[in-house]
């Protein structure tokens, strides 16, 4: 058995195990696409008491390869599959975020929508006003915030056990994902390309900890997998290093975060944080994109899950809300123009949304 | 045994160099230093005679190493041309590119030996990056980044960084030229552009001083480096100072930190970290001594100085305007 495979096995039997005895609802979620991403989310929704019941997909015929042992009724209807669902959670290929999410909006489903929510500010704005005026909760999944390091990083550093935050140098250092040449991934302009896709999650971290940003300078390589160094200026006056890369061999998957401030320094780096080392003679190299050391503390994903179903219930604030959704999209939108021009761009507050 | 004199103790690496240069097999005869209690502190700490002049200094070395501040470079210089005395010189070499160029223009019509002090070249983890960069391991490079940072030199006496800022401005930028020198040497190309940020938020007591900074330099076809040169390591970090670099090319990535050649010693109160690389000023100062010795040009080149000088001003003007600077040489 694959080793990714095995991986939603264990997850999924888990999540039955741990399911609560009779909680108050069980809602049923519809899972948009087939991808990787969707994968992950529907063994992550077998840990929670929400029941992943729905799958669209473009065809009878789209291959969904792992997401068949989960049982969940396939459609390929929006409007129906819709009309079974109680939450829309969004896996989608970037460029059609957009489109899915207006239709749960319009349904009024609440929805979860994976990173980034679109690849245009302007864009987001609209989608986010759609969701407020129809007041339906949208959640964009910016599954660093609930990782366990990146959490604990924060609550930290917003503790002030370093003093005021001055320099953030957060990497995030990867393979290329692996993708036939013909997906939307391999496409930036529905992918939105290294920025968008793999460095948004250090652009919301960094806004998260060292709060709004005034000017975005970056630089993306030319040639290569893709590799690219953003400068941040926070209004606080503290200074980012983001650095993403897809330039190295799979199976390399490595996080970096540290946090100088006025008293001190604060990070790790996931070369050294893995509870669990495993060498076996006979490899498994079907991982087809880095997602890091998830299994062996709480998994990020199923916190995130589980943190929206506290949010319906009136338990959780939203902790990523659709403001910070759509900051993350104006600072990748920045470094990409950053990096055609050569010259730093300056952002103007957000209008109070 | 070359003898060697210290002109100025102002770079907070003068104490490492001396060491180094003892180590490397150098008689240390004296130091002088415009700043006469600075100066006798220094010489005391470290066992080294104080000279009353440079000139009485210059009398008696076969070379000199220069820590003075970057301003009074030139004065130095010239006096050790005047003397016909073979120069390693510390950090910028001059306070402009103009200065610079003069310094230079004047050690080779000297034909003295002028030779900027990049001990990070000498560094085995960096020599491989670079061999492996040069036999193409990497393929095609597009991107560097590194940091070259340290503890804010507060400590007595060398506290000149520190409690008298110079007149150019923010010296945290001067260790810049390190990783710069180095990211030209591996890439074998000039710098064009550069990009600086930086802040005050450690060390706000410090009296007008930028404390951290991030520095973007641009290379021929869209390649760039990162260079993070913030005096921002707490007290208690076990290191005083340290560099590390990483280059990424289509063909892998490297990463080479020489901190990370250490025990780890824990005791009551802290972590300390027990060094045990090669220690890469020593080699530096054996390429110097043995230039001295055999009178000929040192493999780091008066004109690689130049270059990292440039990159160091330009991120320097970049920090204060907030716009890239165009290092291109008309």
């Amino acid at each position: 058995m694959p080793l990714a495979r095995c991986l939603w096995a264990i997850l999924s039997v888990r999540a039955k195990q741990t399911l609560g005895s009779g909680g108050m609802n069980h809602p049923r979620v519809g899972i948009i696409g087939s991808g990787f991403m969707a994968a992950v989310h529907a063994a992550a929704w077998g840990a929670t008491q929400a029941e992943f019941s729905a799958l669209l997909t473009r065809s009878d015929r789209s291959v969904v390869g792992d997401l068949d042992m989960f049982l969940a009724d396939r459609y390929t209807d929006l409007r129906g599959f819709l009309k079974a669902i109680d939450i829309v959670d969004i896996c989608a290929p970037t460029h059609l975020h957009a489109e899915f999410a207006r239709a749960a909006a319009a349904a009024g489903k609440p929805t979860i929508c994976e990173k980034p929510l679109v690849l245009s500010s302007v864009e987001g704005k609209a989608l986010i006003d759609v969701f407020e005026a129809a007041d339906i909760p949208l959640f964009v999944a910016h599954v660093l915030r609930f990782g366990a390091p990146y959490s604990t990083l924060r609550a930290a550093v917003t503790a002030g056990c370093v003093g005021v935050p001055a320099v953030l140098r957060l990497s995030r250092l990867s393979f290329a994902p692996k993708r036939n040449a013909g997906s939307w991934f391999a496409d930036p302009a529905k992918s939105g390309g290294i920025e968008f896709d793999l460095m948004i999650h250090d652009l919301d971290y960094a806004r998260w900890v060292a709060g709004d940003v005034v000017s975005v300078y970056s630089k993306s390589a030319r040639s290569g997998h893709g590799h690219a160094i953003i400068i941040l200026t926070h209004e606080s006056g503290a200074v980012s290093h983001i650095e993403g890369s897809w330039a190295n061999p799979a199976p390399v998957f490595r996080e970096l975060a540290e946090i100088t401030g006025s008293d001190g320094v604060i990070g790790f780096c996931s070369d050294d944080t893995s509870a669990l080392t495993v060498r076996l003679h006979r490899g498994d190299a079907d991982s087809t994109t880095g997602l890091g050391d998830i299994a062996l503390a709480a998994n990020p994903f199923e916190v995130e899950l589980r943190h929206f179903l506290d949010v319906l219930d009136g338990t959780a604030e939203l902790l990523v809300t659709s403001e910070d959704a759509l900051e993350a999209v104006r600072l990748a939108e920045a470094a990409r123009e950053s990096s055609r021009t050569g010259l730093p761009v300056q952002l103007e507050r957000p209008k109070s949304i | 045994m070359s003898r060697i004199g210290l002109l100025g103790t102002a770079d907070p690496s003068a104490e490492t160099y001396m060491r180094a240069l003892r180590c490397a097999g150098a008689d240390v005869v004296g130091l002088f230093d415009g700043d006469v209690e600075r100066g006798a502190q220094v010489g005391r700490l470290n066992g080294v005679r104080v000279l009353p002049t440079a000139e009485s200094l210059l009398d008696e070395v076969d070379a000199v190493l220069i820590c003075a501040e970057t301003l009074h470079h030139r004065g130095m210089v010239e006096l050790a041309c005047a003397a016909g005395s073979a120069i390693l010189c510390g950090g910028l070499l001059g306070v402009s590119v103009a200065d610079s160029k003069f310094i230079v223009d004047l050690c080779r019509q000297q034909g003295v030996a002028l030779m900027p002090a990049f001990p990070l070249r000498f560094d085995p983890a960096a020599q491989r990056i670079r061999d492996l960069v040069a036999i193409g391991d990497l393929g095609v490079v597009c991107a560097l980044s590194g940091v070259n940072r340290s503890v804010m030199p507060h400590r007595s006496p060398m506290a000149g960084l520190v409690d008298r800022p110079q007149p150019e401005g923010d010296t945290m930028i001067d260790q810049v030229v390190h990783l710069a020198d180095a990211y030209s040497w591996i890439l074998r190309a000039d710098p064009e552009e550069v990009y600086a940020v930086g802040n005050q938020i450690v060390h706000p007591e410090v009296t007008g001083l930028k404390t951290s900074g991030l520095v973007i330099v641009s290379y021929p076809d869209g390649v760039f480096g990162s260079i993070d040169c913030s005096f921002n390591r707490p007290a208690a970090y076990p290191a005083r100072s340290g560099w590390a670099l990483s280059v990424v090319g289509d063909g892998g990535t490297a990463d080479a930190e020489p901190l990370k050649q250490h025990l780890t010693q824990f005791g009551a109160m802290r972590v300390s970290w027990v060094p045990w690389r090669a220690d890469a000023h020593v080699l530096m100062m054996r390429e110097f001594l043995a230039c001295v010795s055999e009178k000929r040009p040192p493999c780091v080149t008066d004109g690689d100085g130049v270059r990292a000088t440039r990159v160091a001003l330009g991120a320097r003007q970049s920090l204060g305007s907030g716009v890239p600077v165009s290092l291109s040489v008309r």
